[in-house]
Formats: structure tokens, C-alpha cells, sequence
């Protein structure tokens, strides 16, 4: 499903953040990216989006080089990966409900054809009761459901997360890992980014560890330390 | 896209609304600028209709000497004939100009009666064929005359030659003028719809993020962009029915036998051209500040 190699990424101004990194992840599989502050996850994810372009190498996602995708056609490619921001990316003028049937309505799905699916995810995500709610007016937890949500409203074959535990309590960020059990187990390639030690090794997935912008270890059902 | 285009008119209406400060701006500057183009092209229309043949009309007439002979008379006619330019040359007798002028004078019979004798000369009134009545026409005629003794003089071409330049100048300078305030309008849509973008940016970053494509992001801008232009096209339609019933109309009131209105269905044609214009003003302004833009 995700095909990475050699992928290189300098900054403007010299920063090295990814460095040779290669990575095959499969489909349907369930993948945590951990590695410290500053070491490359969230580059990746970006990457990954075609939100940054890598400075070397190549990334195919859905056996397309993502590299050499015209201008016209990174939309598409978009809709095929739901991601969960590390910033939440919510609407603060919009509800609930709005910023995900948002999501929707942006690839040309009108609003009364979506009510059911937008209020299932919502479900789905345990904010059945919150839709007309807005951003301020929910939590930081709720707020990363809501993200969670509208990354998983068009069911995307991959579903991509980026630090999505970040500043939740241990409870909340059990069940934003169950959520995304149930999602992978649904079909979905599924890549969480974190530090979470905790969580990370009470789910024994498939483990990437970066450092300073390399791959320093993959194991299969591991754990985030050695 | 047909699912779409609801989404695309509230966009447009919600951004209109925030930031109709900089919208007005816009909509009454390409309003003046509009308003203009269709005056001019209103005053235009009316002048052509009425003055169209002016240059036809405008009888170019060769005087000539009173002592020649007809075998000089006629080489006078034949040298004008011989102009590809000339449709028509009439001879106007010594009698005929006398009994023209007692026609034109009929009201004031004092002067008739100063008169001794014939002091009008006899003439040829020059036509030229549709197409060629212009100065260069005249220069010709002139030029091929200019040796003739049986000549006298040539008139109407002065007054006629002003004519065609304060026509051309005055072209020229309604046709910049209205290219600026077409320009200024133009910049002041540019300007309304980057504030629009401004405003809406981190929607935007979003809305790529999630996969909409370009022209779905285009789109309400786009809109937006035409509604200003229709606006200030509807606006500058408004400020032209004003002018057609307290400037036209009063004037065609003013001098009775000279008709200085367009018809309804010319004036409709100016309207449509009005709001073409506007709409293409307001497109282009918001395709161009969006040309730099959706890059990732
Ligand atoms: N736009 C940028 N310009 C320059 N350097 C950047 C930019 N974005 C990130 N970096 C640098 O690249 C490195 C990797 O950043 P990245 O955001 O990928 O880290 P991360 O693993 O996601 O960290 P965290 O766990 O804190 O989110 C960091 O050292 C960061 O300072
Ligand atoms: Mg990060």
C-alpha cells in the first residue's frame, strides 16, 4: 500500500529530517511511527500527503509514484488518505457535524446526500450527541475525534495520524486506540505517529522507529523501547 | 460538479458578505467604469446615427471662376470624375446657386433686395463613395485641382478635416479613460478577492488536505469575483437609465427635430455588453489573484 525508498528530506536551510528512509507497509496493516521530538514523523506523514515533496526518492502509494503525480491529480490521491492532523485542522466558524460533512462536501458530495454517513462516523467516534457543537465548545479529546472523524467519513483505504494521543489522558487515549483497531479491522492501512510509550506497547502493533530522520528499527508486534 | 454548485453560491455569498467593505470598493469603481463605456457608447451610437453620412453629406464644393468657358467647366468635371474616390459631382449653376440661396433666405427679403445681380459663383458639389469619405479623399481631390485655373476655390474640406480629428481624438480619450477605470476596477476585484482568500486561508489549507481539487476551491472565488463584476454592470445600468431620462430625453425635448435617444432595443444591447463586460472584468480579476495560489 505505502512503498517508501531511499526518501530524503532537507529543509530549506539545511535540516535534515528524513534521511534514506525506507518502509513498505501492507495493506490493511495497523503501523505506529514513534521516535522522539523532532525526528522526522511528522515529515513523513507530510510526505506521504504530498504536502512536502522529498528531496530524494520516491513514494508509492497504491503502487502509483506519488512524485510523479501531476499538479490536477493530488486531490485524488488525497481522498484515498485520511489523515488525522497533529493540530486537530478544524473549522472554528463550523460545527461538529459541519467540519466533517465538510470533508465530504469538498470532493463534490452535496449535504443531503451525506447526513447518514456523517452521523454514523460521528457515532462511530462516540460524538453522536455533540454534533451542533462547536469546536470551542468541546474538548481537546472530543476535538481529536472530530479530526478522527472527518479523516474516516469517506473510508479511505489509509488512514494516517499524527500524533493523535498528544496532551489526552491515559482513558481518552485508550479509546481513541480501540477506534482505531476497529477502523484497521474495517480494512483500513492504518499509521499512527507518536511518543505515546504507553500506548504503543499495550497494543503490540507493528513498530517504525525513527531517529534524527532514519528508520532505527521495525518490529513486528513490538514495543515503543527496546 | 451539478452537486457542487450550491455549495459554490453560498461560498461566494458568505465571502461577499465578510468582506463587502473591499467589494463595494470594487463594484462602484467598475460601476463608474462601466457607466462610462456605455455612455460613450450611447453618445457614439447617437452621433453616428445622426451624423453617420456627415462626411457625405458635407457638400465638398469646388468653386469656380466666372469667366470660363464650358470646355473648362467640363474638364473640371472630368478631372474629378477621374478620382476612384468621387461618386458624384453635380454641377450647381450661377442660377441654380442664386435660386438655392432665395430659397434659404426667403425669411429675411431685406437682404434679397441688396442684392445686384449674381454674385455667386457656379460649383460642382463633390460625393464620395461610401467608404472613402474621409480626408485623405479630400487631399486627393485638392491635390488634382490644385493647378486648375478654372478653380477657385475648394470649401468644406477644412471644416470637415476637424471633424474627422476632434472625432479621433475624442475617441482616443474616451477609449483610455475607460481602459483606466476598467484597469482600476479590475485591481480592486484582484484586491477584494486576495482579502477573501486571506481571510479564508486556513479553510483552504483544509480543504486541499482533504482532497478538493483546485477548481472546487476556485470556484466561489470565481463567483464572487462575477457577482462584483455583474453588480457594478447592474449599477452602471441604473446610472444610465438616470442619464437616458435627465440628459437624453431633456435634450431630444430642448431641439425637437433632432432625435437624441437609442432605441429600447439598442439600449438593451448596451446593457448586455454592460454586464458582459463586467462579468469578464470580474473573472479575470479573480482568476488572477488566484494565479499564484494552490500551488501545494
Ligand atoms: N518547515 C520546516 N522548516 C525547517 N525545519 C523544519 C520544518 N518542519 C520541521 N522541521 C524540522 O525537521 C525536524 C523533523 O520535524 P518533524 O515535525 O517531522 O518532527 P516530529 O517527529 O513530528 O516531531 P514531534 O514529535 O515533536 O511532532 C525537526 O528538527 C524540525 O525542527
Ligand atoms: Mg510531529
Amino acid at each position: 500500500m505505502i512503498k517508501m525508498r531511499g526518501v530524503t528530506k532537507t529543509y530549506p536551510g539545511g535540516h535534515l529530517a528524513l534521511d534514506n528512509v525506507n518502509l513498505d507497509i501492507e495493506k490493511g496493516e495497523f503501523v505506529f511511527l514513534v521516535g522522539p521530538s523532532g525526528s522526522g514523523k511528522s515529515t513523513l506523514v507530510r510526505c506521504l500527503l504530498k504536502e512536502l515533496e522529498p528531496t530524494a526518492g520516491t513514494i508509492f502509494v497504491a503502487g502509483r509514484d506519488i512524485g510523479r503525480l501531476s499538479q490536477s491529480k493530488v486531490p485524488y490521491l488525497r481522498r484515498n488518505i485520511g489523515c488525522v492532523f497533529q493540530d486537530f485542522k478544524l473549522l472554528p466558524n463550523k460545527t461538529v457535524y459541519e467540519n466533517v460533512s465538510f470533508a465530504l462536501e469538498v470532493i463534490g458530495k452535496p449535504r443531503y446526500m451525506t447526513k447518514n454517513q456523517v452521523e454514523d462516523v460521528l457515532k462511530l467516534v462516540g460524538l453522536g450527541t455533540k454534533m451542533d457543537r462547536y469546536p470551542n465548545e468541546i474538548s481537546g479529546g472530543e476535538m481529536q475525534r472530530v479530526s478522527i472523524a472527518r479523516a474516516f467519513v469517506n473510508h479511505p483505504p489509509i488512514l494516517l495520524a499524527d500524533e493523535p494521543t498528544g496532551n489526552l489522558d491515559p482513558v481518552t487515549t485508550m479509546g481513541l486506540m480501540k477506534l482505531f483497531n476497529r477502523i484497521n479491522r474495517l480494512g483500513t492501512t492504518v499509521v499512527v505517529a507518536t511518543h505515546d510509550k504507553e500506548m504503543v506497547d499495550s497494543m503490540r502493533k507493528r513498530v517504525v522507529a525513527l531517529e534524527a530522520g532514519r528508520v532505527v528499527r521495525d518490529q513486528a508486534r513490538g514495543v515503543y523501547g527496546h | 460538479m451539478i452537486n457542487s454548485i450550491a455549495y459554490y453560491f453560498r461560498e461566494a455569498f458568505v465571502s461577499f458578505k465578510r468582506n463587502w467593505i473591499m467589494s463595494l470598493a470594487a463594484i462602484s469603481t467598475v460601476a463608474i467604469s462601466l457607466f462610462m463605456l456605455g455612455f460613450f457608447t450611447i453618445v457614439a451610437l447617437i452621433f453616428s446615427a445622426k451624423f453617420g453620412g456627415l462626411e457625405a453629406e458635407a457638400n465638398i464644393n469646388v468653386y469656380l471662376k466666372d469667366d470660363i468657358s464650358v470646355a473648362q467647366t467640363n474638364a473640371v468635371n472630368r478631372t474629378i470624375k477621374s478620382i476612384p474616390e468621387v461618386q458624384s459631382a453635380t454641377y450647381i449653376s450661377k442660377a441654380e446657386a442664386l435660386r438655392r440661396f432665395k430659397v434659404r433666405m426667403k425669411d429675411s427679403p431685406g437682404l434679397l433686395d441688396a442684392l445686384s445681380g449674381n454674385p455667386l459663383p457656379a460649383s460642382f458639389e463633390v460625393k464620395f463613395k461610401t467608404g472613402d469619405q474621409n480626408s485623405a479623399s479630400i487631399d486627393k481631390l485638392k491635390a488634382s485641382l490644385k493647378t486648375n485655373k478654372a478653380v477657385d476655390e475648394i470649401i468644406g474640406q477644412e471644416v470637415v478635416r476637424r471633424l474627422f480629428a476632434i472625432a479621433t481624438i475624442a475617441r482616443w480619450i474616451f477609449i483610455t479613460i475607460i481602459a483606466l477605470m476598467v484597469f482600476a476596477g479590475m485591481t480592486l476585484i484582484i484586491n477584494a478577492i486576495r482579502l477573501a482568500i486571506y481571510a479564508r486561508r486556513k479553510e483552504i489549507e483544509i480543504m486541499r488536505l482533504v482532497g478538493a481539487s483546485n477548481w472546487f476551491i476556485r470556484w466561489p472565488f470565481v463567483i464572487e469575483g462575477i457577482m462584483s463584476g455583474f453588480l457594478g454592470a447592474l449599477a452602471a445600468t441604473l446610472l444610465l437609465l438616470i442619464a437616458n431620462s435627465q440628459l437624453f430625453q431633456r435634450i431630444e425635448t430642448m431641439v425637437p427635430f433632432m432625435a437624441f435617444t437609442v432605441s429600447t432595443s439598442t439600449f438593451l444591447y448596451v446593457v448586455l455588453g454592460l454586464f458582459t463586460v463586467g462579468g469578464i472584468i470580474g473573472a479575470g480579476g479573480s482568476l488572477f489573484a488566484l494565479r499564484r495560489f494552490l500551488k501545494i
